[in-house]
């Protein structure tokens, strides 16, 4: 009870010191980089971490500029539509701000960030502002980086492996004693390799899970959000409604993938229509483009998972972009001749 | 009279296995490296369940499963995919192409029996 009345006086105490020192400190006291902008993206405030994040000598960063002299403008616009409309949607219902992860890429391609944005509403209509938490990923975006360090697990058991094969093969004459003892090299060595590459990819599975570029959302929010996306369209879009679940996504990369999707099944089969429905699985959520007409063969889909993707952080794939979610897109040929191209992806892991 | 097994893989070191096991098992087994020349051995002779891998060269594993299914004549061939890819969606994926079954490499031979046994009967 002491203790209680000891912090609320402490709390008021606090509350006299001035919120810009206040916040200043606070600031500087992040690892992460800390920029605050106002609603026309011009930035207000941002602490140190952040000017070693952007290289402060060419001084891109100060007061008054614009953040998309930093970063790239897309994701960020596209992270700040998706925030006003997680607002609008839970607006009675949530006394916290959303915020929303997204990756993003410096104007000077030298680096990649991970970012946490969330937005201030102002008592002025229309001039809120926006924090972002910038953290430099840079050593893991490209998916290249991780296979070179995982690698080195596999030297050992590969090394041991090959060199009792080619004793046994090039020794004919060995004594049973030894090549007894070489075949158990072989058992114990496939079985070490078996395990380590179920430990790497396990490990992997939760890399890409955990991944700080994939966003935690709720599917009404994401599918409210998408079809809001396709109604300048020619696209007609359904989803469930009444339902919800738990998702983490590139939201920002999806939503490249499924423009890309829609535009090249509008050039390869010139659909009169084209649906977009979206089903809830038990272990996916399905996005189903449904046109009357030739379905896409699934070599042509394969090749397409190969496009570069418009726009994207980086000039990725839509094969690294769905997998980095782990989804991926398959097509289906219906009776009446109607055909399906399906972009699955996996609701999110329970931790 | 025996069952025959088509195996479609790229890599000879797995062939050989797979051969000695399906073999050892009683089945007649026939060996083919890619899905362009597995579509024509089946349309020669459609075999009662083919061990398809998933990454070949000229037309993979979900192609070459797609096209049977499209044929009604295949329809009753079962599939297993060998699959070196383990994320969920592709064992998704290969089922929803059509495949009876899916396993990821590596995988434990006596498992690979048993899932050939229990398709065959």
């Amino acid at each position: 009870m002491a203790e209680a009345k000891q912090c609320a006086t402490d709390t008021d105490s606090l509350q006299e010191v001035d919120s810009e020192i206040l916040l200043q400190t606070l600031l500087q006291e992040l690892k992460d980089g800390v920029i605050v902008c106002n609603h026309e993206a011009k930035i207000v405030i941002f602490n140190q971490a952040a000017a070693d994040l952007f290289d402060q000598d060419n001084k891109l960063l100060s007061k008054g500029t614009s953040l998309f002299r930093l970063c790239h403008q897309a994701p960020v616009k596209h992270a700040l539509d998706l925030l006003h409309y997680q607002m609008q949607e839970i607006k009675n219902n949530s006394k916290h701000n959303p915020s929303l992860q997204f990756i993003n890429e410096a104007t000077n391609q030298k680096k990649f960030f991970s970012c946490r944005m969330s937005i201030l509403p102002s008592k002025v209509a229309h001039k809120h502002f926006i924090v972002i938490i910038f953290e430099d990923v840079s050593t893991w975006y490209r998916p290249d980086n991780l296979l070179f360090k995982k690698i080195d697990e596999f030297r050992a058991p590969m090394t041991n492996l090959r060199a009792a094969v080619e004793s046994l093969t090039e020794h004919p004459e060995m004594s049973p004693v030894m090549r007894s003892a070489f075949e158990n090299v072989l058992v114990q060595e496939s079985l070490t390799l078996s395990e380590t590459f179920d430990s790497l990819d396990h490990a992997c599975n939760l890399f890409m899970q955990s991944q700080s570029h994939l966003t935690e959302i709720k599917s009404d929010i994401l599918f409210g959000f998408i079809a809001n996306h396709f109604r300048s369209s020619e696209i007609r879009f359904t989803a469930p409604k009444y339902f919800s679940v738990d998702l983490k996504v590139d939201s920002y990369g999806l939503i490249l993938v499924l423009d890309h999707l829609a535009d090249k099944i509008q050039r390869k089969r010139k659909p009169a229509e084209l649906l977009c429905e979206i089903h809830t699985g038990k272990r996916f959520v399905y996005f189903d483009f449904i046109w009357q007409g030739e379905f896409i063969p699934t070599a042509v889909v394969q090749t397409m998972l190969e496009d570069k993707i418009l726009n994207s952080v980086g000039e990725l794939s839509m094969a690294v972009i769905l997998h980095s979610m782990g989804g991926d897109i398959w097509s289906k040929k219906h009776d009446k001749a109607k055909s399906t191209l399906r972009l699955a992806l996996p609701l999110a892991k329970k931790v | 009279m025996a069952k025959n097994i088509l195996i479609v893989d790229d890599a000879p070191n797995i062939v050989l296995s797979l051969e000695f096991l399906m073999k050892k098992e009683g089945y007649a087994v026939q060996s083919v490296g890619n899905g362009e020349e597995a579509m024509r051995v089946i349309a020669d002779k459609a075999p009662d369940l083919i061990l398809l891998d998933v990454m070949m060269p000229r037309k993979d594993g979900y192609e070459v499963c797609q096209e049977l299914r499209a044929n009604p004549d295949w329809q009753n061939i079962k599939i297993i995919m060998l699959t070196a890819k383990g994320r969920d969606v592709e064992r998704e994926k290969g089922l929803a192409l059509g495949a009876n079954d899916y396993i990821t490499k590596p995988f434990a031979t006596q498992e690979l029996v048993e899932k050939v046994k229990s398709l065959l009967g």
